[in-house]
């Protein structure tokens, strides 16, 4: 492969397939500190409602 | 049934959102446009459109859904008001209307992984096989099957198609990366990928390229369908938007990628000097004639090419699914139960789907009229969110205590950046089809495929859209 072609594969599959891994694992991390907090995050809405 | 409806969990809805993404516009049409725009070069403007159209439009449609809780007739209505239903309906009718014919497409597939099964792909003349079935009997069966199995599947509610989108995604990612790695394992296939990846900056300049990668990400990520949108009706009481439309537009585009890869270092693996020729061929003629001559070249190749036509089956299958519970959805908004609208919706897919099935001609004219009128789709869900105000809708619809991440104040520029692309896409579709055809040809309203075609129908439906919303206004109809 012609390096042109390494460097933009590179770039494009660190964008695409990294970002979206990157945004997975960042939505699991937030999915277990909501479920951490309120039990699960059901649960948390109704008491959020309750508070409000 | 109305609004008890919910998705098991995050994680589940996502898959379902996913697997409605993910087509045959990822399989069959992302690796030939890349591939007839220069290959690296067209990959920079379709990164730059993934943020610029795909995703602003998924999260336009995820909120609108979430926070509506209606399908796109009503959602319109409640956002901004109940005289512009007639935009909800259009957004609807242009899924819909794509519905009837793309069970055509999801019943050719059927038909192709069966004939890789029985042997009777790949053929001794190329193309003999598909052009003795296009158009045939065989393509009503196959289109009925696939109506009635997708409409079965929707009458089990939303439940039953997160269920399915659980084992058929997760398949579908493991199919194409087993054909991706195949395929860069192959004799010479760093010539494909060096055709992929390189990028010739001069040619960005070309304004083709560019409107190219915008028809593509609007075409196969699903953004301004309203499928996402009647999705997110079921999303859980007080689930995230922002983030989870963002994975949905990097999820697709991943495997869009997964797809070219795979297509193309097959492509210059085997046929090197007819690349040229196999990319052009339109996606029916890559898919169904060239696949199955390419795959009996390499070892094992019937297992393969069995693998691709499952792989696109499944892709094709549950975005079907997603058509007919949209268009079930607002039958539900009329008052009338699940199990009623499906058998509704099945019964007119099965109906109207049926010229699509035997005449090939038919089946363009409609791919051309409601493919393009996907753009005025995303057009309309930019407008709405303009008249409701870009700022309030962040403000009030996204920024929510539920988000994941808090959308900042590049939100409305962007939404008048996505206005101006449907524009700036329709009037480049509208001089190019003039300059090409010339005007007494392209205005001719009964050709296969013109611009009068095109604008007799949407004409048309657009009128009865209009007439329907103000007669609904006066309280003509009694569920109004």
């Amino acid at each position: 492969m012609t390096e042109n072609a390494v460097f933009t594969m590179v770039i494009v599959l660190s964008l695409v397939w990294g970002g979206f891994i990157s945004l997975l694992g960042y939505a699991m991390r937030r999915e277990s500190r909501k479920r951490s907090t309120t039990g699960s995050p059901a649960e948390g809405s109704r008491s959020r409602e309750k508070q409000s | 049934m109305k609004g008890k409806e919910t998705f098991s969990s995050r994680w589940g809805m996502m898959l379902a959102m996913l697997s409605l993404a993910v087509g045959t516009g990822n399989v069959w049409r992302f690796p030939r446009i890349a591939a007839t725009n220069d290959g690296g070069t067209f990959l920079i403007p379709w990164l730059i459109f993934l943020f610029a159209w795909s995703i602003p439009l998924l999260m336009i449609e995820f909120t609108i859904g979430k926070s509506m809780r209606a399908g796109p007739v009503d959602a319109f209505g409640k956002l901004i008001g109940s005289r512009f239903r007639w935009m909800g309906l259009w957004v609807a009718f242009t899924a819909t209307a794509i519905m009837f014919y793309y069970s055509v497409v999801t019943g050719w597939c059927l038909r192709f992984f069966v004939a890789t099964l029985t042997g009777e792909i790949p053929d001794a003349v190329p193309g003999a096989f598909w052009h003795g079935f296009e158009g045939s009997w065989q393509v009503v069966v196959v289109h009925i099957v696939m109506m009635a199995a997708g409409a079965g599947l929707v009458y089990r509610g939303i439940r039953g198609i997160e269920r399915v989108a659980r084992i058929l995604l997760p398949a579908l990612i493991v199919l194409i990366a087993v054909l991706m790695v195949r395929a860069v394992t192959l004799p010479n296939a760093h010539i494909g990928l060096n055709f992929l990846f390189t990028v010739h900056w001069a040619d960005l300049a070309n304004a083709e390229i560019w409107l190219q990668a915008l028809t593509q990400n609007a075409w196969d990520t699903g953004a301004g369908w309203g499928l996402i949108l009647t999705y997110a009706i079921y999303a859980r009481g007080r689930e995230d938007t922002s983030l989870n439309a963002a994975m949905i537009g990097f999820g697709n585009n991943s495997i869009s990628l997964m797809a070219g890869i795979l297509v193309l270092c097959t492509i210059f693996s085997i046929q090197p000097d007819a690349a040229t020729e196999i990319v052009g061929a339109g996606n029916n003629g890559l898919t169904f004639i060239w696949v199955p001559q390419l795959f009996s070249q390499i070892p094992a190749g019937q297992l393969f090419m069995a693998v691709f036509f499952l792989a696109l089956l499944f892709a094709a299958f549950t975005s079907l699914v997603s058509m007919i519970e949209l268009a079930t959805r607002v039958l539900m908004d009329r008052k009338i139960p699940r199990r009623r609208a499906v058998l509704i919706v099945g019964a007119a897919g099965v109906i109207f789907g049926l010229p699509s099935a035997l005449s090939p001609a038919f089946f363009n004219n409609q791919d051309a009229v409601w493919g393009i009128g996907l753009m005025v789709s995303g057009l309309l869900f930019a407008v709405a969110v303009i008249k409701y105000g870009a700022n309030r809708f962040r403000d009030v619809l996204m920024n929510t205590g539920d988000s994941d991440f808090l959308v900042g104040r590049w939100w409305r520029p962007l939404v008048f950046f996505v206005l101006l692309e449907a524009v700036i896409l329709l009037v480049w579709w509208l001089s190019q089809t003039i300059s090409q055809e010339g005007w007494a040809a392209s205005l001719n309203p009964f050709a296969d495929w013109s611009l009068g075609t095109v604008l007799l129908q949407w004409g048309a439906a657009l009128a009865v859209f209009i007439w329907w919303n103000r007669r609904a206004e006066r309280g003509k109809f009694a569920h109004d």
